[in-house]
């Protein structure tokens, strides 16, 4: 009975150890990559901005009509992220909503993690954002 | 030869007299004989369909039926003389006159004054013996319509040939006045006739016993009643008129009208049957006034005098005002009197003020499936104080819609001047008296309110900000002129519109600005250009 009792204790023991080494390993990935493209998430608002603003045309937006360069704008922030945040990245897909006046911008980031968890040593990760851009809008609220 | 002067003279008593004034002064030269039997409304036919002699108005002054010569073939009391200088009568190519001139509306023969007479009177008239009878008497108190013409015939002294005893002659073609009057001689001595009018004269005949001892009858005229009673027309008028540049039309006050003058104590208003003024301006009937029975007609009129449609030059125009005024009595043998008067008015139309825009708004420009749009400026309670018309970034497009009150080709062209720098600008409609400028509101603008590229620049840093310095006032309103000129009087007129700046729009991008907004609601509304 003793035997018995030993045996589960250990069984559970074992487990323990198990899930708490996952929650480890989870939690080691989950901090790189918030450490890694935590970053990159806040920039991505700047740098979708800064690229719709070279790429807009600006003649047409005088007249509230919002036009950009998008395959250009692509170009450009594939290459400011490739260059300052992660070189194995892929831009799926990025397009602007006249009505709500957002950009609807996709990644593919394949990511290596510390600890090795599975054959394949890299996590595709997927980064879905709406950036606003929007001419200057008036409000009816007084201070 | 005596007794054919004496029934010439009788039988004169029914004539009707020539009028002893040169009434062609008085009756209108103006009007024609067909147009005063018309006025004074005398029968073209008399009660034997005989047809009314124009030929014996023209040269008697008198208006008759039928023709002498029509008379002569009728009855062999018509006689021709002849006169050579002073005839006034031609018949088979001589100068002379017929003893009838044709008949009255009765169908009574009318006798002709200036028929010389058979025999020369042995004395004057105011030395005849004269013989009473009472029928004489009795045709003093026949109801005659008007006292004053009997009275009048009672107390004038008579006229009659100018007699040369000395060589023996009598000038029918010449009345002369004797101290012979039928009141100082007595009525019973004298047979009135015919009683005188204001025009003609009155006739009286007598019975006188000659010195042979013979009773000889003879015929008096008088004088008319009024001879220099005439109308008299007149307009009271300003000489000079105005109409400033404001107006487009100016009302010239016209008095007129007529007065009767040199009435007698014979020659009464009741008299007048009719009394018309009738003006006319530049030649055309505007107005009249007419009445009876009075001696003074008067009417005010305002006649407008209008600047013709989009005629914007200085003018003279020069009115001629005419009044003619005719009168007639109840006399009809009196005739048509006639008076005209005239009057220059110089019209002075200063050049129209002229107001070539209408109105002018500013607008947003923008661009809406395609087609250009205008939207509203944002107004707040700050833009409102200083007159602007709103707030627009800098870098966008106005909308300048100009509305012409003048025919477009007046304008020579538009000048657009921004805080006094002069600007280009682009038509983008020019129709229907309706021209819309697009400016650009470039760096000539300067940036009147803040938003948040102006406050950060100013803080340097966009977390000092604070939210109640968003919209805040920190220079006048940008002053946009605008210069229109015009090619029909080459003057600059200046139209002044006010707006606000903020910052370059593509720096405001992802902001909000908000500071009493007062059109809110219309900020979305987009209008046809």
């Amino acid at each position: 009975m003793k035997y018995k009792n030993g045996n589960i204790i250990l069984f559970l023991g074992i487990v323990i150890v198990v899930i708490l080494t996952l929650i480890f390993i989870v939690g080691v990935i989950y901090m790189q990559i918030n450490i890694q493209l935590g970053t990159l998430k806040e920039d991505l608002d700047l740098i979708v901005r800064s690229c719709a603003y070279k790429n807009v045309n600006i003649e047409k937006l005088k007249y509230f009509e919002y036009e950009f360069n998008i395959d250009k704008m692509k170009e450009d922030i594939s290459y400011l992220l490739r260059e300052n945040y992660i070189s194995d990245i892929k831009l799926l897909r990025l397009s602007y909503d006249d009505s709500k006046n957002y950009f609807d911008i996709s990644l593919e980031i394949k990511f290596i993690p510390l600890i090795k968890i599975m054959k394949k040593n890299e996590l595709n990760i997927l980064i879905n954002k709406q950036v606003k851009f929007k001419l200057m809008e008036v409000e009816k609220n007084n201070n | 030869m005596c007794k054919i002067f004496v029934r010439l003279l009788f039988l004169l008593v029914i004539i009707y007299i020539l009028n002893y004034h040169p009434l062609n002064k008085l009756i209108g030269k103006s009007y024609t004989f067909e147009e005063i039997i018309d006025i004074v409304g005398i029968p073209k036919y008399n009660k034997n369909n005989e047809k009314i002699n124009k030929e014996i108005y023209n040269k008697y002054n008198l208006f008759v039926y039928s023709s002498p010569e029509n008379i002569l073939k009728k009855t062999n009391l018509q006689r021709f003389k002849e006169v050579k200088d002073k005839g006034k009568y031609s018949y088979n190519k001589k100068k002379g006159e017929f003893f009838i001139l044709g008949t009255n509306y009765e169908g009574d023969y009318v006798y002709n004054v200036y028929f010389p007479v058979d025999m020369v009177p042995e004395s004057l008239p105011d030395k005849w013996n004269f013989i009473y009878y009472s029928s004489f008497e009795k045709s003093w108190n026949c109801n005659y319509l008007y006292i004053e013409q009997v009275e009048y015939m009672k107390e004038t002294n008579l006229l009659f040939d100018k007699i040369d005893l000395k060589n023996k002659t009598c000038d029918s073609y010449n009345f002369v006045e004797y101290n012979i009057s039928p009141i100082k001689y007595g009525l019973g001595k004298f047979r009135l006739n015919t009683l005188a009018t204001w025009k003609t004269m009155g006739i009286i005949s007598t019975k006188r016993r000659a010195e042979d001892g013979t009773i000889r009858d003879s015929v008096f005229a008088t004088k008319p009643m009024a001879v220099s009673a005439n109308i008299k027309s007149w307009i009271d008028v300003k000489d000079k008129v105005d109409m400033s540049e404001d107006e487009d039309s100016v009302n010239i006050d016209i008095s007129f009208g007529c007065d009767v003058i040199n009435l007698s104590k014979y020659a009464k208003e009741y008299h007048i049957k009719n009394i018309t003024s009738k003006i006319y301006i530049n030649d055309r009937y505007v107005d009249s006034v007419s009445g009876s029975k009075t001696a003074n007609l008067d009417k005010k009129i305002m006649f407008a005098i209008s600047r013709e449609k989009d005629e914007i030059r200085a003018k003279d125009v020069i009115l001629n005002i005419r009044v003619e005024s005719y009168m007639y009595t109840e006399f009809l043998v009196d005739g048509l009197m006639y008076d005209s008067c005239s009057k220059e008015v110089l019209v002075k139309i200063a050049p129209k003020k002229l107001v070539p825009i209408n109105s002018i708004d500013i607008n947003l420009l923008k661009v809406h499936n395609g087609t250009l749009v205008v939207s509203p400026l944002v107004q707040t309670t700050k833009t409102n104080i200083e007159n602007s018309s709103g707030i627009i970034e800098k870098g966008r497009y106005l909308a300048l819609s100009l509305s012409l009150n003048l025919k477009r080709e007046y304008y020579e062209n538009f000048d657009i001047y921004v805080n006094n720098i002069k600007q280009d600008y682009e038509i983008i409609k020019d129709k229907n008296n309706i021209i819309v400028l697009k400016l650009g509101v470039e760096d000539n603008f300067n940036v009147s309110i803040t938003t948040w590229k102006t406050l950060r620049d100013t803080y340097g840093s966009i977390f000092d900000i604070e939210n109640q310095d968003i919209g805040r006032r920190i220079n006048k309103p940008n002053v946009i002129k605008i210069i229109v000129k015009l090619n029909v009087n080459k003057i600059n007129y200046e139209y002044l519109v006010y707006v606000d700046t903020v910052d370059y729009y593509m720096d405001n991008i992802n902001y909000k600005y908000f500071d009493n907004v007062t059109n809110f609601e219309e900020l979305d509304n987009i209008y046809e250009i």
